[in-house]
C-alpha cells in the first residue's frame, strides 16, 4: 500500500515537476515561430530524459549513493573536478532563469517591475528550503505544478488540426529561418534534460530511502511521470501555436507569451499563464537551489540531507543560501529573463556531454551495481545519449550566433 | 578548443546576409512587437488583461521600435526598402500612441 501510495505521488510529482521556466520559454517560442514543426525536439529530449532519469533512481536505489558521491568516490576527485565546475556554474544559471521566471509572473500580477522582486523571491525561496522538509517540498510545489495541466485543457480546447501536430511528431527540415529552427530545437532538448534533473532524483531517492524493491516504481515513475510532463510541454507549443502564430507574434519577450491562454480563457488566462508560470519556476527553483547543495556537499564529503535541521549541515544550508543570493543579482542587474532563459537552455546542451558521460560510464559498473547495472537496451540509449550530447555541444554554439534571439 | 572555436566563427560568418536580408530579419521583431500591442489592446478592451500589463507591453514594443529605427538608419539596404521599413514603423509607432491615449 505504502508503495502504491508513492508510485502514484511518483507520477504526480514527476508530471507537475516537469514544466519550467525553461518548458515555457523554448516551448512558446517554439509553437509562435513554427507552430508544431518542433513537437519531435520535445519527444526525442523526452525519450533521453526517461532513460537519464531512470538510470539515475537505479542507480540510488542499488547503490544508496548520489550521483556526484559515486563518481568522487569511483572516478576520482581530479575526473569529477571539472564536471562539478561545469555544474556549478549551469546550475546557477538555471537558478537564475527560474527566479526571473518567478519574478515576472509576479510583474505580471502586481505591475511592479521585475527587479524590485529578484531579492523577495530570493528569500521566499530560501525560507522554503530552510523550514521545509525534502518530502514536504516534492509534494507540495509538484502538486501545485499541476496547475500547468491549463496548457494541456486549452491545447484541446483549440481543436488543433491532428495531422498537422502528428507531422510535427516526426522530424522536418525547417519551413524557414533555418539557424532559429535548429537553435529553438537544441535549446528544446537542453530545457527538457536539464542536468540538474538526474543529479537531484538520485540525491531525492537517497532521502527517500530506496532500495531494490523500488527500482519497478522508479521506471514507472520515469516513464509514465516524464512522458505525462511532456504532453504539458506539447500542450504549450500547440496553444502558442494556435494564438500566437497566425497573428505574427513571436517571442521575444515573456509579455508576448503572456497572452497565449488569454483566447481559451478570456477572463482567466492571463492569470492562469501568470500563477503557472510563478508555481512551476518556484518548484524548479527550489529544486535547482537543493540540487546544487546536494552536489556540493557530496563532491566533498560534507554533511547533507534537506530533512536534517539546519544547524547539523550548516554547510549544506550556506550553498543554496549564497547560490540564491547571486542568482537574484541577475534580475537585479536588469537582465531580460527570457534572454537569460533561452541562452541557459542552449548552455544546458552545450554542457550535457561533461555531465553525462561520468554518470553514463558508473552505470555500466558491474562491481558497483551488479544485476541492476545497465543491459543492452539501455547501453543503446546511452550509446545515442552520449552521441547527441556530442552533437549538441558542437552545434549549440555556432548556432547561437547565428539563431539566438 | 582553438579549432571548435574557428569553426564557430566561420560559421557565424557564413551566415552574412546581405543589407537587404539583414533589415528584413531585423525588422521582423517590429511586426511582431505590432502585432502583439494589436492583440493586447483586443484583449484589453475586452477585459482580459489589466491596464498595467497594457502599459508594459506598449513600452516594451517601443523599446524594440527605437531599436528598428536605429538599424533603419545605419543600414546599408536599399533606401526604397528602408523608406518602406520607416513607413511601417511610423503606423506601428502611431497605433502604440493611440492605445496609450485610450488607456489615459
Amino acid at each position: 500500500m505504502k508503495k502504491a501510495t508513492q508510485l502514484a505521488l511518483g507520477v504526480l510529482t514527476a508530471v507537475g515537476g516537469f514544466f519550467d521556466v525553461g518548458n515555457i520559454a523554448t516551448c512558446t517560442q517554439a509553437g509562435a515561430h513554427f507552430r508544431f514543426q518542433l513537437i519531435w525536439s520535445l519527444i526525442l529530449a523526452t525519450i533521453v530524459v526517461i532513460f537519464l532519469i531512470e538510470m539515475s533512481g537505479r542507480f540510488a536505489a542499488v547503490t544508496k549513493k548520489a550521483l556526484p558521491d559515486a563518481i568522487r568516490e569511483h572516478l576520482g576527485f581530479s575526473f569529477w573536478f571539472v564536471p562539478f565546475l561545469i555544474l556549478t556554474a549551469v546550475h546557477l544559471l538555471v537558478l537564475a532563469a527560474e527566479i526571473g521566471g518567478i519574478c515576472f509572473a509576479l510583474h505580471l500580477i502586481t505591475g511592479l517591475p521585475i527587479q524590485v522582486w529578484a531579492l523577495p523571491v530570493a528569500i521566499l525561496v530560501w525560507l522554503f528550503l530552510w523550514r521545509s522538509t525534502f518530502n514536504a517540498i516534492e509534494n507540495s510545489t509538484s502538486i501545485l505544478g499541476l496547475i500547468t495541466l491549463c496548457f494541456v485543457v486549452a491545447a484541446i480546447w483549440h481543436h488543433p488540426p491532428v495531422h498537422e501536430v502528428l507531422a510535427g511528431s516526426l522530424p522536418s527540415m525547417p519551413s524557414h529561418d533555418p539557424a532559429n529552427y535548429w537553435f529553438i530545437a537544441v535549446s528544446i532538448v537542453g530545457a527538457v534534460i536539464a542536468p540538474y534533473l538526474f543529479y537531484f532524483y538520485s540525491s531525492g531517492a537517497v532521502e527517500d530511502e530506496w532500495d531494490s524493491t523500488y527500482i519497478p516504481i522508479n521506471r514507472v515513475v520515469a516513464v509514465i511521470g516524464m512522458g505525462f510532463g511532456s504532453i504539458i510541454s506539447v500542450g504549450a507549443i500547440i496553444v502558442a501555436g494556435i494564438v500566437l502564430a497566425p497573428r505574427g507574434i513571436k517571442v521575444s519577450d515573456y509579455h508576448q507569451a503572456a497572452l497565449m491562454l488569454t483566447e481559451i480563457f478570456p477572463f482567466w488566462g492571463y492569470l492562469l499563464f501568470a500563477i503557472s508560470m510563478a508555481i512551476a519556476c518556484l518548484g524548479a527553483a527550489v529544486e535547482v537551489a537543493l540540487s546544487m547543495s546536494y552536489t556540493f556537499a557530496q563532491t566533498f564529503g560534507w554533511n547533507w540531507g534537506e530533512d536534517l535541521e539546519p544547524i547539523k549541515d550548516a554547510r549544506f544550508s550556506l550553498v543554496y543560501t549564497i547560490a540564491l543570493l547571486l542568482a537574484s543579482l541577475f534580475m537585479v542587474a536588469g537582465i531580460d529573463p527570457l534572454k537569460l532563459t533561452i541562452m541557459t537552455m542552449a548552455t544546458n546542451a552545450f554542457v550535457l556531454p561533461f555531465v553525462t558521460i561520468p554518470f553514463l560510464l558508473l552505470m555500466n559498473d558491474r562491481k558497483l551495481l551488479r544485476d541492476a547495472s545497465n543491459g543492452i537496451i539501455s547501453n543503446i540509449a546511452t550509446a545515442a545519449i552520449v552521441v547527441l550530447a556530442l552533437v549538441l555541444a558542437v552545434v549549440s554554439i555556432p548556432l547561437t550566433f547565428m539563431g539566438g534571439s | 578548443m582553438r579549432r571548435f572555436l574557428s569553426a564557430a566563427l566561420l560559421l557565424a560568418a557564413c551566415s552574412r546576409k546581405s543589407p537587404d536580408e539583414q533589415l528584413i530579419k531585423q525588422f521582423d521583431s517590429v511586426k511582431s512587437w505590432s502585432a502583439t500591442v494589436q492583440f493586447a489592446g483586443e484583449k484589453w478592451r475586452a477585459n482580459s488583461v489589466p491596464a498595467f500589463f497594457m502599459r508594459a507591453t506598449i513600452a516594451a514594443a517601443e523599446k524594440d521600435y527605437d531599436a528598428a529605427a536605429r538599424s533603419i538608419d545605419q543600414s546599408r539596404a536599399r533606401k526604397e526598402l528602408r523608406d518602406q521599413f520607416r513607413r511601417e514603423l511610423d503606423a506601428a509607432r502611431a497605433s502604440a500612441q493611440r492605445l496609450k491615449h485610450e488607456l489615459r
